[in-house]
């Protein structure tokens, strides 16, 4: 019967139920969505996670066979992936086996083809293709040889092995004594050396420390090596055992020591006969008695067929340093190489001979528990902290935590705030229902079954609305989102946020219960009659004025709102809870997507990048770029061909007030990366000219092409100044970097800058970061400062520049120390970019940085017309490394990429033209999608809780106007019959509407502040003018509006009635 | 010519599939300077007649003049002034703002015009109405029969045409009740108003100039 009632009351008022059920229902959607949003990002990071890093747990490597089964008999092992190291391969890495439970827990990516099945089948790691000659295809039979070493050792320590050995012989043949013991004793003629040359006191004589030292010594160069080969063919297999030896002789005459890499002093050589021979003598033949041996190889090799190549993993696993397999052959392959191969050798003795293991754990506990359970007892067990490291406390968890609470109150209060207008509204029905003779238990009752339905429309169709949102709203952010996510259900936590929104509906209804429940039979709550008169102090006794003031009807409703303070201080607040929560979501999102917006959008990063060690000539430009353009998903190339450490004079140099600063509190030997100094001594500075070194800051010089879209973005950037693109082609005119700045006052202007912060910098960043770090100045091409900051004026459009740089030639066979002066104009300056910056200027923030044409970077740089002509890359890389630093220049290539392209095949095409053109490519792309994804993930995850709430908070708005409204009715009723007009009463709702947005707004703002002052407080402040200021006014403006309707919209509705039916019991 | 004239007025409430017609082509004119009474069973339809009479609600059908004028052919606004003007209501319920003292209620009518009203006039409502000493109190502190004559007052303020009172005495004992009939009753003679007043009590309808019966939405005699 109780059900019936609490059901009959519901449907008696639908248009309540229908709110309440809203509000539940909508509470129960946002806990579902919040819930799965945060399970799908842990799971789909834990996802990334294990396929990147394997879902392994634990790792005991390089381990012996035995251990295999003391570990399998553990309990808590689920699976146990065994990786039998066979050997090294030249070609391969590292061969190893592995088993079924190895292939789960790897969750290894298969580039092409799959995991090896029978025992001639192997798959290869991605990153051994490059270590073939030719090109490996899934289904090509390759020959794997498989080298285990038998024995090795150091060659000196064969060598000295030798030596030991034919000392008697030196000693009996040359007459000379205490050979061994000036050996033995070199440790401390070492040490007496150092000492000297740290004094500066030596002398040549203290270069060795006795004559026959040297003699023996540097003699070790006068012995053979001896490699011994044997061959063997096991079915399939074939073993080779390569044996080295070395083996020393005494030769007729010391003289042949002369032949070792260092000649012997002439004060030495005293005694020597002149007559050297040309050659040495042959070896001779072996003598297994005077034979050391070095090292014992077996290289086992076995065809075997490419089943697949494997996406890079072994160095992404948190293995250390412990070698893992990079090539894959079954249990029985491993057999047929060690077992049917290696061990049948009947060469040597490899009885003892034991392969080791890599266990990979899968547990059924979580991975810190089994490490922290086994540890002690597997010595060097490792956790694979990569795919489960230590998550507790994450931004990303206090959110959601954040969101359920926050539902949870809003929930409360709406809940609360429903039933109590209910209680209000039905106050005859619960009357009547005592009437005849309900007890408050029963009341209770009808209530707690009213919940119980409510749940039970609310729930499924609310879970039906979150699941089926969840999936969309993650389906929208895969596709417009840049991102990956797939939908996960933490069951647990989606629970808990249900079980939470249960309990808050029965918590809000609580109080409305207990008033439900003092209903007396009447019909009405009874209220206490007001003790205490509105206008406090006004006695009654005292005379009344008659000709009071006219009270007009603002008045009369503002006397109205202090009448009902309570309820206009609720409204006030929750309409500034909403304001507040959407503008602090705006603020929160602005943070979160703060590094990405700075460190990719704004500084427009590429996705990937490649640096040449030299510029390209201009007729194979063309050729590189068009290769990169051919890889599928490039959508821009920025090729810019540069020279480096140019020193640059200007007039006013000596003016500029940020270079002497960072001079300053730069390390002194830094100081020859930035600046001449006064030790420059170039051959071909005078008087007249030393200035352009001394007084110059080094700076970089960027070419780019006229014809390329580079050239028009530069002309685009442009603060000031207009560029003569004809002058620019032919080198007279530049275009010069010269970014924003900002001194920082303040107290703490005088930060030591940390080594670590030092050594993380390069030539280009240095002067940004170390200026910044010691709080002396903050340097920008960042458009967003361009208001605040301030600009170099010691050189404008129209100076010259003067561009000292050094010749690096040669004269004979020595270098020459010549500059070679080069002067042009200034066409424009670029003191920020306008939007979006140019890469990679905007991020290295070089001050200053010359842009010119390529000619230009010809008559400063001449060999770098040619490229690196016909030397090899080792050739060029040995002559840059000493003797030509800057002279063949740079070529900095930068590629953007369209993000629906396929992230593999482009990074696998870039690096082939990567490897064509010995070049490396960087890439950029998993920095930027890191950065994006985090941003994304939290600025989704405060967005929910934003719109959730603010979305709740505005419906408890609407029913509390709607209910406030509803008991006003009779008052308005009354006031319309008195003769207040249809406009009067919009008039004057609408200015409430907008007085309580400006409350709402005023005081948001205010707890803006607030947030921004705490948040502020222990970091680096942001600059509040990067914040998106206009959608902050943009939201403001809506939420104005919307607080303003929501007010004043239900008041038209009622005032069309007629006044009697706002009295709606008169003549009651 | 007469002071109201209503002018074969219906009027019909529909809920749902109920359709009731409270009011069937009712024509009737009151004059001015007396005392009507409007009696009737419950649900004969009164009170409709009585808030059509002070444009508290349109009818469906038919036309309401005041001396001459269709009011409802005014605008909203406009019918909203002419309310506030010349028509003084006393509920049964009271009606007054409980957050204004009994001062201010009664000068609201008066206050929401724009207009001060004349403090000898005032002064004799409310030694008329003898709530001379309540007059800095607030609704909540009177009584029934005080809370009515702050009512009345109200609705004399204005110096309105015409008083509609329904049922003014319905929530008041018999000796109070009566006494608000001869405080409406006389303030009417005082100041030359028209008095439109409902009830069921026959004792009260006796009392006036005319009795205005209602049986079914139509006005018998």
């Amino acid at each position: 019967m109780l059900r019936k009632i609490a059901v009959s009351g519901m449907k008696g008022r639908k248009k309540d139920t229908l709110i309440l059920s809203f509000v539940v229902g909508l509470s129960f959607v946002f806990t579902i969505l919040a819930t799965i949003f945060h399970a799908s990002s842990e799971g789909t990071k834990l996802e990334q996670r294990t396929a990147m890093f394997g879902s392994w747990d634990a790792a005991y490597l390089n381990s012996g066979k035995e251990m295999v089964e003391k570990i399998k008999e553990k309990e808590e092992i689920e699976k146990l992936g065994v990786s039998r190291i066979l050997g090294n391969s030249p070609t391969l890495g590292v061969v190893g086996t592995i088993n079924d439970d190895l292939k789960d827990l790897g969750n290894f990516t298969m580039y092409e083809g799959r995991m090896p099945e029978k025992d001639n089948e192997i798959a290869i790691e991605l990153s051994r293709l490059s270590y073939f000659q030719s090109d490996i295809k899934v289904g090509d039979t390759i020959p794997v040889e498989i080298v285990i070493p038998i024995y090795e050792r150091d060659w000196y320590e064969a060598a000295r092995e030798q030596v030991i050995r034919v000392i008697p012989e030196i000693e009996k043949r040359f007459g000379y004594k205490n050979i061994l013991y000036e050996m033995n004793n070199f440790p401390i003629w070492l040490r007496e050396f150092e000492e000297k040359e740290r004094k500066g006191e030596l002398t040549d004589r203290d270069w060795y420390p006795t004559d026959w030292f040297s003699y023996i010594y540097y003699g070790l160069a006068n012995s053979y090596r001896r490699n011994v080969h044997s061959l063997e063919q096991f079915n399939d297999t074939k073993l080779v055992i390569k044996t080295s030896y070395v083996q020393m002789f005494v030769p007729d005459n010391y003289s042949y020591y002369r032949f070792s890499p260092y000649s012997i002093p002439d004060e030495v050589e005293t005694g020597l006969p002149e007559d050297l021979p040309e050659e040495l003598p042959d070896e001779g033949p072996i003598n297994p008695e005077e034979l050391s041996m070095i090292s014992q190889y077996a290289h086992i090799t076995r065809n075997m067929v490419v089943t697949g190549i494997i996406q890079n993993y072994s160095n992404l696993w948190d293995v250390g340093d412990e070698p893992v397999a990079s090539a894959f052959v079954t249990e029985e392959g491993g057999k047929a190489f060690i077992e049917n191969g290696f061990l049948l050798t009947e060469e040597v003795d490899v009885s003892d001979f034991e392969t080791t293991y890599n266990l990979f754990i899968g547990s059924n506990i979580p991975s810190k528990e089994f490490f922290n359970k086994y540890e002690g007892e597997f010595e060097g067990l490792r956790r694979n902290t990569y795919a489960f490291p230590e998550t507790s406390g994450s931004t990303e968890s206090t959110l959601t935590y954040g969101i359920l609470a926050a539902i949870f109150i809003a929930t409360v209060f709406a809940v609360f705030q429903i039933y109590l207008t209910q209680t209000r509204r039905r106050t005859r029905r619960i009357a009547l229902l005592k009437s005849i003779g309900a007890v408050n238990g029963q009341i209770i009752r009808v209530l707690i079954w009213e919940v119980v339905y409510l749940l039970s429309f609310t729930l499924p169709i609310s879970a039906v609305i979150g699941f089926g949102l969840s999936k969309l709203i993650i389906l929208y952010m895969n596709k417009y989102g840049n991102t990956v996510l797939n939908l996960h259900i933490d069951y647990k936590l989606t629970l808990l946020g249900i079980g939470l929104g249960i309990f808050s509906v029965f918590l809000g209804m609580i109080v409305p219960m207990i008033m439900s429940l003092k209903v007396p039979l009447t019909g009405t709550i009874s209220t206490p009659p007001r003790k205490k008169p509105i206008i406090k102090g006004k006695l009654k006794t005292k005379p009344v004025d008659l000709n009071m003031k006219v009270q007009s009807f603002s008045r009369i409703y503002l006397r109205n709102l202090r009448y009902n303070k309570g309820k206009t201080l609720l409204t006030a607040s929750l309409y500034t809870i909403a304001t507040a929560v959407l503008l602090g979501t705006i603020f929160l999102s602005f943070i979160f997507f703060g590094d990405y917006i700075d460190n990719v959008i704004v500084k427009d990063k590429p996705s990937y990048g490649y640096e040449l060690n030299h510029a390209l000539t201009n007729r194979s430009i063309p050729e590189f770029v068009d290769s990169i353009y051919e890889v599928e998903g490039v959508t821009r190339v920025e090729l810019y061909k540069a020279g480096e450490h140019a020193y640059l004079w200007h007039e006013n140099i000596d003016k500029n007030e940020i270079y002497p600063v960072f001079k300053e509190i730069l390390p002194r030997n830094l100081v020859e990366e930035h600046f001449g100094t006064d030790d420059s001594d170039y051959v071909n500075l005078d008087k007249d000219n030393s200035h352009l070194v001394k007084d110059s800051i080094v700076t970089n010089i960027y070419t780019i092409d006229v014809e390329d879209p580079l050239y028009t973005r530069f002309e685009a950037s442009l603060s000031i100044g207009k560029l003569d693109k004809e002058k620019f082609k032919t080198g007279e005119e530049i275009i010069l970097l010269i970014p924003l700045f900002e001194k920082v006052e303040g107290e703490n202007s005088e930060v030591e800058i940390s080594e670590d912060i030092i050594s993380n910098t390069n030539q280009k960043n240095r002067m940004e970061v170390l200026l910044r770090n010691s709080n002396k100045y903050n340097l920008s091409y960042d458009f967003r400062y361009a208001d605040y900051y301030l600009k170099d004026e010691t050189i404008s459009v129209g100076d010259t520049i003067y561009l000292t740089i050094p010749t690096e030639d040669m004269a004979g066979e020595l270098p020459t120390n010549d500059v070679r002066f080069i002067e042009t104009k200034v066409a424009g300056i670029i003191y920020y970019f306008p939007e979006k910056g140019i890469w990679p200027f905007a991020d290295t923030v070089e001050n200053p940085v010359v842009i010119g044409s390529y000619n230009f970077l010809g008559k400063a740089y001449p060999a770098t017309i040619f490229g690196k002509g016909h030397l090899t890359t080792e050739d060029l890389n040995y002559l840059i490394a000493s003797i030509y630093p800057t002279k063949f220049g740079k070529t900095y290539v930068y590629i953007y990429v369209d993000k629906n392209a396929n992230e593999i095949d482009v990074d696998v095409g870039l690096k082939r033209v990567g490897r064509e053109y010995e070049v490396k490519l960087t890439n950029y792309i998993e920095e930027n999608n890191k950065i994006f994804g985090k941003s994304l993930n939290m600025t989704a995850i405060v967005t929910l809780l934003g719109i959730s709430v603010a979305l709740i908070t505005l419906i408890i708005l609407y029913n509390t106007t709607l209910s406030k409204l509803e008991q006003e009715r009779e008052r308005i009723g009354i006031l319309q019959a008195l003769g207040v007009t249809e406009g009067q009463f919009k008039g004057l709702y609408l200015i409430s509407g907008f007085g309580y947005g400006l409350f709402a707004l005023i005081i948001s703002h205010i707890l803006l502040a607030l947030a921004v002052l705490i948040t502020f407080i222990s970091g680096r402040p942001k600059p509040l003018y990067l914040y998106p200021w206009k959608l902050h006014a943009f939201v403001s403006i809506v939420v104005f509006i919307i607080i303003t309707l929501t007010y004043f919209m239900p008041i038209r509705k009622i005032i069309k009635n007629q006044p009697i039916d706002n009295i709606r019991n008169l003549g009651r | 010519m007469s002071l109201l004239r209503l002018e074969n007025v219906s009027k019909t409430y529909i809920t749902g599939d109920l359709k009731v017609e409270a009011l069937k082509s009712v024509n009737l004119e009151i004059e001015k300077g007396y005392f009507y009474a409007i009696i009737g069973k419950s649900g004969s339809g009164k009170s409709t007649l009585l808030h059509i009479l002070g444009a508290l609600d349109r009818p469906t059908e038919g036309k309401l003049y005041l001396e001459g004028e269709s009011v409802f052919d005014k605008t909203d606004k406009e019918i909203t002034i002419l309310r506030r003007r010349r028509i003084g209501f006393v509920f049964q319920a009271y009606n007054l703002l409980p957050e204004h003292t009994v001062l201010e209620n009664i000068l609201m009518p008066a206050h929401l015009d724009g207009k001060k009203p004349d403090e000898n006039r005032l002064k004799e409502i409310i030694s008329a109405l003898d709530i001379e000493d309540k007059l800095a109190y607030y609704p909540d502190e009177l009584s029934g029969g005080q809370r009515q004559r702050v009512a009345i007052a109200r609705a004399l303020i204005t110096n309105p045409a015409i008083i509609l009172a329904d049922e003014p005495t319905g929530n008041l004992d018999e000796k109070t009740g009566q006494e608000v009939i001869d405080l409406i009753k006389q303030s009417a003679e005082m100041f030359n108003q028209t008095i439109v007043l409902v009830t069921h009590d026959m004792d009260i309808a006796k009392q006036a100039d005319r009795i205005i019966r209602i049986v079914d939405g139509r006005i018998m005699n």
